[in-house]
Order: structure tokens, then C-alpha cells, then sequence
């Protein structure tokens, strides 16, 4: 009856897995996603429950104390099997967590640089509610939720040891406070402002890169792409801004780390990626293939470095990749989201958005191995390309390249340039796929903002993270 | 502090009976955990329920010495909570005797000579004092190690003869001095 010694002595769920509360047509269920292995494995709600007291101060006993504190408690065994099989899986760690990196508080003055000529109209279709794994909370604004919603639950956003982030629970693949009617519950009970901070600043990312805050937009909506070339949306910060202490309270700024990798032995610092993005972003206005241009600056990186003179003029000269170059890429996609959405379809609801999107990305991604097809794709008239110019300027304008937003990113930044070049691929081949009774659907117009919520929402990057 | 008078019998548990069914009583009957105690030196490891009014306390013992698990009750509600307890599968006389039986194995009498003291707490029959006597002078020192083992849980003045018998003349040298040891305990060295 003793409990299994290899356990770790203050077991909890490591921050590579997330824990959620999710309810699937009427069902409630709880989930870990592991996000190293972009894979959910399903638990009982007892099971969430035990493993909510595992926050890493306790020992077996304390934790099953604690469950009987939260009335929680049943058998010992429930929660040794769980903690057996997470350990297995490699999803435990022992102890409370190191305590995050202090980021020293931005100064005051530091000044905003903002993408220009952006301005967003929100469709107000929800979508943005629909599509993550995750609807992310601080402390404050599970506070002001739980003042207004009785029954508000939130679980740490990684792992199970108590953080300043929290997670909503969600249902059907939405955050649980969408209505049915599609409004917001906390904005209905308490106005906009009691609305989580991320949910007011979405789809704007904020990135300090040493010597500016970068304020650009993740091309994750459709209504990004909608957007352009309007004057009459909401800029990304308050009009007026232009430093640190302008933006709104409570707003999450990324910091760039120090150096990144730019291939696997080559390595530039934070000062040179600045420039280079600098230098390069506002080209991409004048490009005829954003995607062979992608493509062009990874070739040039891996040989130049971030040469920006040299860089500038692979990807203005940019001519459409071969396929074969692109086909370890697309198989490794192919297999990922074949897995997502086969593992998607085993508990999420048919309702589902991010189930419906999975299952476009895997249609796209197998066609995408069709003979010639990818060929043929390289091959289209350029045509009406605004949309890829957009995304591939902000892309590199907000850092995404180096993910500083992402939990697994590519692991180099000419592996990112290359994906971006395939998902751009992948939206391309979707336009033909995307099934006609999801025509409804907001992303149909813009696949790109489709595949750009699953890289990074539901961890679809994954498949170029190890290339 | 609990009255000494006020614990019950222990309800030793047969083999194969598993944390869950514990569990599954203490569901059934409305015992609420209160705390849990790991195995250290001085302590064999407890896992303790409590009643609803929290006046009566269940202990369940791991026993690792006598390879044995038992439960034990203590406070006001003993009684009730040791029937309850003897809703599980338990060692009873019967399955004792057999135990004990000379036709049992060694191994099987070995440990059959810790559950009896359990078993028997502080009520010994005379028949269970000459099983243990008898044991402590058995040629097999395995089966003399067990009955020495079995003493040091049974506060019985009948075993005082023998456990100095053995102090003095047994043949193993450390089952001597652990007669020795016992005996000391008792304020009877």
C-alpha cells in the first residue's frame, strides 16, 4: 500500500503541460495539454481536481489532505495512477517552480514603435474567443471576473503550481464566457473595462526590443486582413502615444531576449536582429511573392548571416523555391496536423472551431504531397499578394520569427522564415480545400489568419520545431 | 489526548485487501482523512480518518516489521468504528489457528506470531500465551526471532519468564540481547 518512491517527493504538473476544464457538448472534461508533444490526454474531473492540489508544497499525503479540504478526495490510488502515468509521460516536475525572470519594469519613456498604417475594425464574430487553447488571464482580471460571475473558474495557465497567469475554462472550444448569443459575459455583467486585458489589447502584440516597444498585430484574425487599407478602425495603442507610460495598465510586453539562433551554430544578438528587421520590413511592401521571399531570406541568412545589404537583395530578387526544398517541411506538417486533428477528433466537440480549422490545416496539408501541387502553387500568377506582403511585414516587424509569444517556437530563425513561407504555402492550397459547409467561417477569406491561430494557439508550430 | 479506555481492538487486515477498499469504506461510512504520516524509524506509517464529529480517529498502521496492515480506532465512537472497521476481510481467530497450526510453513507461523499479538491486544488467552512461549523455545531460531519480534508489541507480564529465559540461555547471541532490550523496556531488566 506504500505509495510508489518514484514519484517526485512534491509532485506537480510541469510547465510544458497545461490543465484545463473544458465542457464538450454538454459533457465536462478535464484535459492536459502536453505542449512539447502538441497532445491532450483526456482526465476525469476528479483527476483535474487532485491534480489542482499537486501545486508542488506537498507531499502525497498533503495532497491528498488537501483534496479532502476541497472535498475532492475518494480513493489515494486515483491520484498515485494519475501521478504514475504524468510521470511516464514525463509531464511532472518536483517542487515549487523557479520564480519567473524579473524583468526589470520598462522605464517610463521608452518610445513605441508602432506599425504604420494599420488601424483594426473588429468584426465582433467572436472568432477570437474560438479558436485557443488557452484564453489567458492576470491575477487582476480573474479578480474583477470573479466579482461579476459567480460561477468563474480559472486553472494555472501552465502547469499546476499557482502563477500570475490563469486560464478561462472553456466549452466547445470557446472561452466559457461566450455567450450563446455571442457576447461577452463580462462585458454584458460589468462593462468593457472589467473585459481580461489580453482580450482588450488582442490582436496587438507588444514587444521591448532595448531600445523601443514594438506595437504590431498577429495576423490571427480575420479582421486584420479586413482592416487594411481602412482609416476608420481603433489603432493599436491610444491615440496620443507614443512612450511606455501610454499604454494602457496592465499591458504584457514581451522583452527580446539577448541573442537568438539564426541557423543551428550561428548565433546574432538582440542589437543586430533590431536593425535587420528594421531594414527589411518595410521592403515588404514592394514584393511580388512574400513567399518566395521568405524563403530567399532564409537561404541568404544561412550563408550571410544578417547581412542586411545581402538580405535585401535575395529577397527583392526572390525567385518561387522548388518544391523538393520544401519537402521535409510539408511532410512534417502533413504528420503533425494529421495527429492534431485525429486527436481533435476524439474528444472535441463537432461545434468546435479549432476541431473545424484542424481539420482544413490537415486537408491543405495533405494535398500539399500530392504530386506537382506544390509546384503548381509556386507557380500561380502573382496576383492580388497584399494580403501575404501584410503578413509577412508584420510578421517580422513584431519579432514573431523568434516567437517571444510562443511556447515552442522554430528553433532558429531560418527555420522560422521557411515555415512562414510554407504556411503561406498552406493558406494558398486552403483557398481550394476549406470544405463548402464551412463557408461561414471568417478565416475562409483569409486561410492565412486560420493557419496563424493553430501554429501558435494550438501548438501547430511544433512541427518545425525540431528541423 | 485520547483515554487510553477508549480504543478498540485492532481489526488486522488479510492480505490482498488494497488501499482502494479502505478508501471505499471510509466513503461508505463518512470517514473524512485527517492526516497522513510517511514511515520514519520510530513510527510505522499511518494513514488517519476521522469521524464526522471528529471525536474518533481511525488509524490505519503499515506495519512493515509484522508485515502486517491493520486499523485501530480511538475516541468516544471506537466501538462503532471497529465494526465498521470489521467490514473489511480481517484476521480472525480461525484464520489465526490456522496460521499457527505446527503443519503451516515456517514462514507462515513466522508471521502468524506478529498478527497474534495484534490480533489479540491486550486480552491474551492462554492459549495464545503458549503458542508465543512455546515459539520462543523452538530449535528453529527464525521461528524464536518472530516470537521475540511478537513480544516486543505485547505488554503481556505472562511473557516475562520467558523472555528472561531467553535473555539468559538463548543460544543466538542477538536474540539475547534482544530479550535483553524487552525486558528493559518493561523496567523489568
Amino acid at each position: 500500500m506504500t505509495m510508489k518512491p518514484q514519484l517526485p517527493y512534491r509532485p506537480r504538473l510541469s510547465e510544458e503541460a497545461m490543465m484545463r476544464r473544458h465542457r464538450v457538448d454538454g459533457e465536462d472534461k478535464g484535459l492536459i495539454f502536453d505542449t512539447r508533444k502538441a497532445k491532450a490526454i483526456e482526465i476525469t474531473l476528479e483527476e483535474l481536481a487532485l491534480l489542482a492540489c499537486a501545486d508542488g508544497t506537498r507531499d502525497l499525503g498533503g495532497i491528498l489532505l488537501e483534496a479532502t479540504r476541497r472535498g475532492v478526495y475518494r480513493r489515494a490510488s486515483t491520484l498515485t495512477t494519475l501521478l504514475a502515468s504524468l510521470q511516464e509521460q514525463d509531464l511532472l516536475s518536483d517542487g515549487i517552480p523557479q520564480p519567473p525572470r524579473t524583468i526589470s519594469r520598462l522605464a517610463d519613456d521608452v518610445p513605441l514603435d508602432v506599425l504604420d498604417d494599420f488601424s483594426l475594425i473588429c468584426d465582433q464574430n467572436g472568432s477570437c474567443c474560438s479558436t485557443y487553447s488557452s484564453v489567458a488571464l492576470t491575477e487582476s482580471d480573474t479578480a474583477r471576473v470573479r466579482a461579476v460571475i459567480d460561477d468563474a473558474t480559472f486553472l494555472p495557465l501552465y502547469g499546476s503550481a499557482p502563477s500570475h497567469f490563469c486560464a478561462a475554462d472553456l466549452e466547445d472550444g470557446h472561452c466559457g464566457f461566450l455567450a450563446d448569443d455571442g457576447s461577452c459575459r463580462i462585458h454584458s455583467a460589468a462593462g468593457a473595462e472589467a473585459k481580461p486585458r489580453g482580450c482588450h489589447l488582442y490582436p496587438a502584440s507588444f514587444v521591448y526590443d532595448g531600445e523601443a516597444v514594438r506595437v504590431a498585430v498577429s495576423v490571427e484574425c480575420s479582421c486584420v486582413l479586413d482592416s487594411l487599407g481602412r482609416r476608420d478602425g481603433n489603432p493599436l495603442v491610444p491615440a496620443g502615444a507614443n512612450c511606455a507610460a501610454d499604454l494602457l495598465a496592465a499591458t504584457s510586453v514581451a522583452h527580446l531576449q539577448d541573442t537568438f539562433q539564426l541557423t543551428a551554430t550561428f548565433q546574432a544578438t538582440r542589437d543586430e536582429l533590431r536593425s535587420w528587421t528594421q531594414a527589411v520590413y518595410s521592403h515588404c511592401v514592394t514584393l511580388d511573392d512574400p513567399l518566395a521571399a521568405s524563403w530567399a531570406l532564409a537561404g541568404c541568412i544561412e550563408t550571410e548571416g544578417l547581412n542586411v545589404s545581402a538580405c535585401l537583395d535575395a529577397m527583392l530578387a526572390s525567385v518561387a523555391p522548388d518544391a523538393a526544398d520544401l519537402s521535409t517541411l510539408l511532410q512534417s506538417l502533413a504528420t503533425t496536423t494529421a495527429q492534431r486533428a485525429n486527436s481533435s477528433s476524439a474528444w472535441r466537440s463537432a461545434k468546435d472551431r479549432s476541431r473545424r480549422l484542424g481539420h482544413w490545416l490537415r486537408e491543405a496539408s495533405q494535398a500539399l504531397l500530392v504530386p506537382n501541387r506544390v509546384d503548381e502553387l509556386l507557380a500561380e500568377a502573382a496576383g492580388n499578394r497584399t494580403t501575404d506582403r501584410f503578413y509577412l511585414r508584420s510578421t517580422i516587424f513584431s519579432y514573431e520569427l523568434v516567437a517571444p509569444k510562443t511556447p515552442r517556437p522554430a528553433s532558429t530563425l531560418v527555420t522560422a522564415l521557411r515555415d512562414r513561407s510554407i504556411r503561406m504555402l498552406l493558406a494558398r492550397e486552403m483557398r481550394s480545400t476549406i470544405p463548402d459547409d464551412c463557408q461561414h467561417d471568417p478565416s475562409v477569406k483569409h486561410p492565412i489568419t486560420a493557419v496563424e491561430a493553430m501554429m501558435r494557439g494550438q501548438g501547430l508550430v511544433s512541427y518545425a520545431a525540431d528541423l | 489526548m485520547i483515554d487510553p479506555m477508549l480504543r478498540s481492538r485492532r481489526v488486522v487486515l488479510t492480505n490482498g485487501v488494497d488501499r482502494d477498499e479502505i478508501d471505499d469504506l471510509a466513503h461508505r461510512v463518512g470517514w473524512r482523512l485527517s492526516n497522513v504520516i510517511a514511515a520514519n524509524p520510530q513510527l510505522p506509517a499511518q494513514v488517519i480518518f476521522s469521524t464526522t464529529e471528529a471525536q474518533t480517529f481511525i488509524f490505519m498502521v503499515e506495519d512493515a516489521r509484522l508485515d502486517a496492515v491493520y486499523l485501530m480506532a480511538a475516541g468516544p465512537g471506537h466501538e462503532e468504528a471497529e465494526n465498521q472497521c470489521r467490514q473489511l476481510p480481517h484476521v480472525d481467530r480461525e484464520t489465526l489457528d490456522a496460521m499457527l497450526a505446527p503443519t503451516a510453513s515456517k514462514a507462515i507461523r513466522c508471521r502468524g506470531l506478529g498478527l497474534l499479538v495484534l490480533v489479540a491486544g491486550n486480552e491474551p488467552r492462554t492459549d495464545d500465551l503458549n503458542v508465543i512461549t512455546q515459539a520462543m523455545q523452538d530449535p528453529d531460531e527464525q521461528l524464536r526471532r518472530s516470537a521475540l519480534t511478537a513480544c516486543s508489541y505485547a505488554p503481556w507480564g505472562e511473557l516475562t519468564i520467558a523472555l528472561r529465559q531467553m535473555a539468559e540461555h538463548d543460544a543466538s547471541g542477538s536474540l539475547r540481547d534482544g530479550a535483553q532490550q524487552i525486558l528493559a523496556a518493561r523496567g523489568e531488566g
